[in-house]
This record gives structure tokens, C-alpha cells and sequence, in this order.
């Protein structure tokens, strides 16, 4: 049987700039994987070429099975994606913005009622469910799309810091609800700079480090491997993240002068 | 009880329609899913700029249609005036698609949303063409149907000429959509994704630069192409002609030839949009050119901005505007080609008029008319357009950067944004223009020129710079203030011709000229301060908004529009 996500010496190149240098991964159905890295190692990228979104330049990746970018409308039908920067069509109403993606992915009108009423409560914006999504603030965008990416109960999620703009509330229960979609068998990819979230909700870590995979592994082997106590510690030690006390008072000249 | 279907479901549902849709790789449920979205976001202005614009240009291209309609009392013949219509037709179209097109087919931000849905290429395409052939509905009757009826007053037309007329303008309406989207094909195909945007602007700009060029260069080669038959308006012609007694009198088989090979670039180009079109779409987004390197040589100018504003504030206006200038989509979309053409008109102006001096020796006389006094007149229209089109942006969301300026701060920050448009158009054109009217006509004839022109152009733009409402583009286009720049555009024309009567009565007289320039620039700076004023009061307000953040902003929209 087929891995879940399959990537194999994918590469990324946008103008002469190579994004991706070749990096290789997979994951198995029900596995919750956190992708960490610094800003522009290329985590977005990845997700975005998994989501059918950027056409790689060479290399394979395949999601559930179905081979990227040629399946990619059968790659889409599966994956429930919460991109970055939240795109939305802002003159329509959360109501009408969730039925119309319902809708696309073929979800019975009876149920996808159900469906948008429940969580638009659960995400605790059922109240503005009729005002247009250019009213809303960010992290009620941000719930809107959540909700956007589980509505057709996909198999596998792929989520781009989803809980940039969520307040704390909002963003316990998000983390929760990873842990039981987890239990519940989904194949989450879960992209985040926020370590402790990815230390809670993933059984395994690829960090990614200016477009090379340059760590996978469950956390504890990675704590093994660099002896250290965190996270924090392995990123920063396998980013080769340096101090930030000379960094930190260069800036406070700069502010100064 | 049972809903009643659409005609539009109803020709969907044939199964002819089905298995040819499904041929072409489009899904008929979400076909239907896209066309609802796009008529609700229609409805709701989303697309700002597309729907508003469409309607007063089909207003304007009606009123147009009736003047030309006229030429029928001058009884040319049916299949001239025909050729007329069609040419007409065929090219307000293709100026009017290449933009909406444009807009609908390179919506990155629309990519952005959808990219990761299922939707096939083939479906999302296939709802956007129909998009644009709704269009083309609207504007073909509306430029046709009175120059059709207008026809049946020429020798030799029969009663059923505005049928045929139609059917011609329909095909010929319907050959220049699958044109422009086989040229966006062609784009999609040989384009990298991040260079199509700019791209399809110069493609606009060469499109609106036509009419003003037709006249000097291209004249001869209408005049060819009008009896070619190899052009397509003669092949709709012939269709207009059907049964008429006058024939459209070249031969089918050079058509046919001519049909044949442009349906095989147009085919060739709508192949680009293919599955990966969301995808490359979207891969707008994801960066743009490398900018090219530019050696900083700014700081003297700079300085003098700091100087002449008063604050740093005024400084970072002046770089702001000036880069925005070069780089707002919506400006460089809406504005730029205009002032292009008329800078065109402006070298035009200068080639032609230099050799002859604007300074009057004898009488009044049309003789004495050089076409140097339409230069400033001129120049003062370039300075409507950025002023008029200041305000509006494609990012309105930006707009909040704005809350960071202080209140007391305002002044040296509109200032700022003033020399930004004075320095460029006005200070550095007749920097150039300076040498060649001194060699032309002499040190103290060429610098009064110049001091003149200087000084009713900076009136010109002082005047215009009341036309800005708001903080620079940090306001999304409306149909409310799109009209109040066309009052003031048309109100600058006005001003315009009364000024070029002025200046050709002023320059019989040294004396006289000298004392113009002091009034117009002395009146430049009395009329730029009001409009620093002005704008500065509505910043304020503009200020306080913004703080009270988006949700009130919008309710302020929507009371507006």
C-alpha cells in the first residue's frame, strides 16, 4: 500500500532561485508529522506542491497515492489545506463562502448545513455567520478557513500555520482537535515555527533548512541525536541558529541611531 | 413542488451539452457553482473596476455608436459604413476584453482561493469564458443596433439589414473573445508566470496607444488593411452584406485561407490554459521579478525633499508615492496608458512645434498658431491623470501603514506627495524640453517658454491635486469617485482649451508673457496650498477611520456605494 504523502527528491526553482533542493520524505496514513523551519526554508513551498498548488520542478510527490501535479484535481479531493495567508472572497458571507466550498467538494445539501452550522459554532463565530468575510478580523478568517479545510472530512490534512491570529481559547481547542483527527486516523503534515504546538500534537519532526531536509525523525531520536533536553534546542542546534544576544543588541543600536 | 429551471440549466442538461463538456475535461455541477459565484461577486462589486467600468463604457460606447451613426446621412455606401461599424466594433471590443480578460483570467488573488479546490483547469476556464461572452452580449447590441437601423436609409438596403448587421457584429463581437483569450494563451504558454502581469499591461498600453497613434503612423496601413481581405473585419463584412445588393466584392478563398490560419493560433493559444491554469495562476502570488539593481543616487534629491517639506515625513511620502507610481497594479493599469499616449503627444507636440516659435511678431492670425502653445495645456493634462487616479489602488488593505503618521506631521507629508508628481512631470520635462528651445529661438525666448509653460503647468497640477480625495492608494476603486475623476477630467479639458487661447493671445507681447507666468505660478502656490489643505483635512479623517479598524471602514463602503 501507498504511503499517505510520498516526496522524493523534490526540487523547487522560481526564477534562478532553487527553493527546494531535492528533499525526500513520506508519511504513513495516521501519522501527524510537524515540518519545521526557519522563514524561507521552504515549508510553505513543500506544502504548497503537496496541495497541487506549485508544480515541482523535478523529483515525485504523490499524495494518497495519487501522482502530483498530473492527479491533482484526485489529489485535492482528499487533503483539507489551510494555507498561510488566508485567501478569501471577501464580499461573501461565512455561510455563503463554506456552502460554496461544500458545494465544490460534492457534500449533500442536508448535511453540509449540518456541517457549516456545527462548526461555525464550534469555532465560535455561528453569530456572524451572515456578515461578509471582509468584516472579519484575522483569526476569524482563520477559523473560516479551518472550518473550509474539514468540512469534507479529508484524510489528510496539510496545515500551514493554522493558528496564526486564534486566540488562546480557540487555539487549545484547535490543538485538541489535531490529537483526536490524529486518533481518528488522519495524516496531518502540520507546518509551524511554534515548537511547542508541534512538541504536543506530532509524533514525528522533518525540520527543513534553506531547502534541504536536514532532520526527520521522532522526537525523541532527534533529542538523542543532538542532546538536547527540547525542541528548542534540537531546531536551534540543527539550524545552527546562533545566539541572539549579539543579534538583539545590533538592533538596539540600529533603533538608536 | 418542483423549482423551475433556468435557461441556462436547461442547455446545460442536453445531453449534447454534456458529452460535449465532458469531452472538454468540464464538470457541469461545478461549471454552474463557478457561474453563480461569479454573477454573486459581480453583484456584490468584487470585482471593482470590471463591473462598474463595463456599464459607463457601454453608456459611452452607445452615445459613440449614435455619433457615427450620423455618417449615414452623408449616404456613403452600405458596404463602407458597414466596414466603419465593424472596425469600430472590433476594436472598442478588443480594448474593452484585453481588460477584462485581464482581470479575470490573471485574478491571482481569485488563483489563490481556488488553487487548492478540485476544480479542473478546463471548468474554471470554461466558467470564465462565459463570463466574457456575457460581456460581448452586452456591448454588441449596445454598439450596433442604431448604426444598424440608421443603415436602412442607404441606397440599396433592404429591410432585413439589421439582422444581418448584427449576426456580422455578433461573429465578429465573438472572433476577437477567442482572439484576446488565445492571446493570453499564447501568453500563458511562452510567459513565466511571474512576468505575465506585466506582460498583459504593455500588451494595454500598445492596444490603447492605437487611436492616438493612427493618425501619424498607421493611417497608410489602415487605409491597406481596410481593402485586405485578408483582415478580419472584411470576412464579417461579407456576413453583413448577405443578401444586400452591394457585395463584399474580394475573393472566399483568400478569407478562407486567412479564417483558417487565424482559428489555428487562436486554438493554439486557448490550448495554454490547460489543467495546471489555476496553478500558474496562483503562481503569480508566489513572487515577482527580481527588481532590477538601481545605484542609489537619490540622496541630493532626497535632501532637497526634506527641505522643501519640512520633515522626514514629507521625504517618505515623496519615495512612496513616486514607487507606487511605478508599481501599483491598478495605477499602472488604469492610468499609465493614458499618460503615455499623451506623452506621445506631448514629443509629438515638441517634434512639430519646435521649429516654429511661440512668440507672435505680427497680428492675430491662424498663422501665427504654433503648436507650441498646446505644449503646457498639454503637460497639464498629463497632471490630471495621477491625481485623478491618486487615491485608488488594487491593495486598499495596505492603507493602515498610513495610521503611523502623526497628525502634526500631515502637512510636509501632503507637500511630500505633491513634489512627487511636480518634480517628474513637471520640473524634469522641461528640463528636457529647456536646450531645444533655447537653440530654436533664442536664450531669452526659450527660457520665457519655458518659465511660462512651467508655470501653467504647475497651476495645472495644483488644480488637479484637488481632485485627490485621500490618502494615496489606499482606497479601492468606485463607481461614486470614478465619476467625480471623470467630472474633473472633463472640467480639465475645458480649462485646458481656454488656456491654449490664452497663451496664443499672451505671447504677442514679452511684456505680457512675463507677467502671465508671474500670475499662473504666484496662483500655482496660492491654489496648491488649498489643495494641501484640503487634502490634509480629509488625511485626518481618512486617519481616524482607518483606526476604527476594517469592519467600519467596510459599513463606510457600503453607505457609499
Amino acid at each position: 500500500m501507498s504511503h499517505a504523502i510520498e516526496v522524493r527528491d523534490l526540487v523547487f526553482r522560481y526564477h534562478l532561485t532553487e527553493a527546494l533542493h531535492g528533499i525526500t520524505f513520506h508519511l504513513d496514513r495516521g501519522e501527524v508529522v510537524g515540518l519545521l523551519g526557519p522563514n524561507g526554508a521552504g515549508k510553505s513551498t513543500t506544502l504548497k506542491i503537496l496541495t497541487g498548488t506549485l508544480p515541482p520542478t523535478a523529483g515525485l510527490a504523490s499524495v494518497h497515492g495519487f501522482r502530483l501535479p498530473d492527479q491533482s484535481v484526485e489529489a485535492k479531493r482528499v487533503i483539507g489545506y489551510v494555507p498561510e495567508a488566508a485567501g478569501l472572497y471577501e464580499s461573501l458571507t461565512a455561510q455563503e463562502f463554506l456552502e460554496f466550498i461544500g458545494r465544490l467538494r460534492e457534500i449533500e445539501e442536508k448535511a453540509l448545513k449540518q456541517k457549516i452550522s456545527t462548526l461555525l459554532e464550534v469555532f465560535d463565530v455561528a453569530k456572524q455567520r451572515l456578515q461578509r468575510l471582509a468584516t472579519f478580523s484575522k483569526g476569524m478568517r482563520q477559523k473560516v478557513l479551518i472550518a473550509a479545510a474539514l468540512l469534507h472530512d479529508p484524510a489528510i490534512l496539510l496545515l500551514d500555520e493554522p493558528l496564526t491570529g486564534l486566540d488562546v481559547g480557540s487555539s487549545l481547542m484547535i490543538k485538541d482537535l489535531l490529537s483526536a483527527l490524529a486518533r481518528e486516523g488522519k495524516t496531518i503534515l502540520y507546518s509551524s515555527h511554534v515548537l511547542d504546538v508541534v512538541e504536543r500534537v506530532c509524533n514525528r519532526v522533518l525540520i527543513i533548512h534553506q531547502g534541504n531536509l536536514i532532520a526527520d525523525g521522532t522526537l525523541d531520536s532527534l533529542k538523542d541525536r543532538t542532546k538536547g533536553d527540547t525542541l528548542e534546542e534540537v531546531f536551534r542546534q540543527l539550524t545552527h541558529t546562533t545566539a541572539t544576544e549579539p543579534l538583539v543588541s545590533r538592533a538596539l543600536e540600529a533603533m538608536k541611531l | 413542488m418542483t423549482v423551475p429551471r433556468s435557461p441556462r440549466d436547461r442547455i446545460l442538461d442536453f445531453k449534447l451539452t454534456r458529452g460535449m463538456c465532458a469531452r472538454l475535461g468540464i464538470d457541469v455541477r461545478q461549471y454552474r457553482l463557478l457561474l453563480d459565484l461569479f454573477a454573486i461577486l459581480s453583484g456584490r462589486l468584487e470585482f471593482l473596476g470590471t463591473t462598474i467600468a463595463l456599464k459607463s463604457i457601454a453608456s459611452g460606447g452607445f452615445v459613440i455608436s449614435v455619433l457615427i451613426s450620423l455618417v449615414a446621412f452623408a449616404k456613403p455606401s452600405l458596404q463602407n459604413y458597414l466596414l466603419l461599424l465593424l472596425a469600430w466594433t472590433m476594436f472598442f471590443l478588443l480594448w474593452i476584453l484585453l481588460e477584462d480578460a485581464s482581470h479575470s483570467l490573471l485574478n491571482a488573488d481569485e488563483a489563490s482561493v481556488l488553487a487548492h479546490q478540485p476544480i479542473a483547469g478546463p471548468t474554471y476556464i470554461a466558467a470564465k469564458l462565459t463570463h466574457l461572452l456575457l460581456v460581448l452580449a452586452l456591448f454588441v447590441p449596445v454598439m450596433n443596433v442604431v448604426p444598424a437601423i440608421a443603415a436602412l436609409i442607404l441606397d440599396g438596403t433592404r429591410w432585413f439589414y439589421p439582422l444581418t448587421h448584427l449576426l456580422a457584429a455578433y461573429l465578429a463581437g465573438l472572433f476577437v473573445a477567442f482572439l484576446v483569450c488565445g492571446i493570453y494563451g499564447w501568453l500563458f504558454r511562452f510567459v513565466p508566470a511571474a512576468r505575465l502581469k506585466s506582460a498583459v499591461l504593455w500588451m494595454q498600453v500598445l492596444v490603447a496607444l492605437v487611436p492616438y497613434l493612427s493618425n501619424a503612423m498607421l493611417a497608410p496601413v489602415v487605409a491597406k488593411a481596410a481593402a485586405s481581405p485578408w483582415l478580419p473585419f472584411r470576412w464579417f463584412a461579407a456576413v453583413g452584406l448577405l443578401g444586400q445588393t452591394a457585395s463584399s466584392g474580394f475573393p472566399l478563398w483568400q478569407a478562407g485561407i486567412a479564417v483558417l490560419v487565424t482559428c489555428g493560433l487562436i486554438a493554439f493559444g486557448l490550448r495554454g490554459f490547460t489543467a495546471d491554469y489555476l496553478v500558474r495562476v496562483s503562481t503569480m502570488l508566489q513572487g515577482s521579478a527580481p527588481a532590477a539593481r538601481r545605484i542609489s543616487r537619490t540622496t541630493g534629491v532626497k535632501m532637497l525633499i526634506r527641505k522643501l517639506t519640512g520633515a522626514p515625513s514629507g521625504c517618505g511620502a515623496f519615495a512612496f508615492t513616486g514607487i507606487m507610481l511605478r508599481r501599483d497594479w491598478h495605477f499602472r493599469r488604469r492610468a499609465l496608458p493614458m499618460i503615455l499616449a499623451y506623452f506621445i503627444v506631448l514629443v509629438g507636440i515638441t517634434v512639430q512645434g519646435i521649429k516654429i516659435s511661440p512668440f507672435v511678431s505680427g497680428g492675430l492670425s491662424v498663422r501665427s498658431f504654433s503648436p507650441m502653445h498646446i505644449f503646457p495645456a498639454c503637460l497639464g493634462i498629463i497632471c490630471l491623470m495621477p491625481c485623478g487616479m491618486l487615491a485608488f489602488t488594487a491593495e486598499p488593505r495596505g492603507a493602515w501603514i498610513f495610521t503611523i503618521i502623526p497628525f502634526e506631521r500631515l502637512r510636509p507629508f501632503v507637500r511630500g506627495i505633491f513634489l512627487s508628481l511636480w518634480l517628474p512631470i513637471v520640473v524634469l520635462t522641461h528640463l528636457c524640453v529647456v536646450i531645444p528651445c533655447i537653440w530654436f529661438w533664442g536664450a531669452g525666448h526659450g527660457l520665457l517658454f519655458v518659465f511660462f509653460s512651467a508655470a501653467l503647468a504647475s497651476l495645472f497640477l495644483a488644480l488637479a491635486f484637488l481632485l485627490v480625495e485621500s490618502l494615496p492608494f489606499s482606497s479601492a476603486f468606485s463607481a461614486a469617485k470614478a465619476e467625480n475623476v471623470r467630472m474633473g477630467m472633463i472640467l480639465g479639458f475645458l480649462i485646458a482649451a481656454l488656456f491654449v487661447g490664452i497663451q496664443w493671445l499672451v505671447f504677442h507681447s514679452v511684456l505680457l508673457v512675463i507677467a502671465a507666468g508671474a500670475i499662473l505660478l504666484l496662483m500655482a502656490v496660492l491654489v496648491a496650498r488649498a489643495g494641501f489643505r484640503k487634502l490634509e483635512k480629509e488625511i485626518r479623517t481618512e486617519l481616524k477611520l482607518l483606526q476604527l479598524g476594517p469592519q467600519h471602514l467596510f459599513k463606510e463602503t457600503e453607505r457609499m456605494t
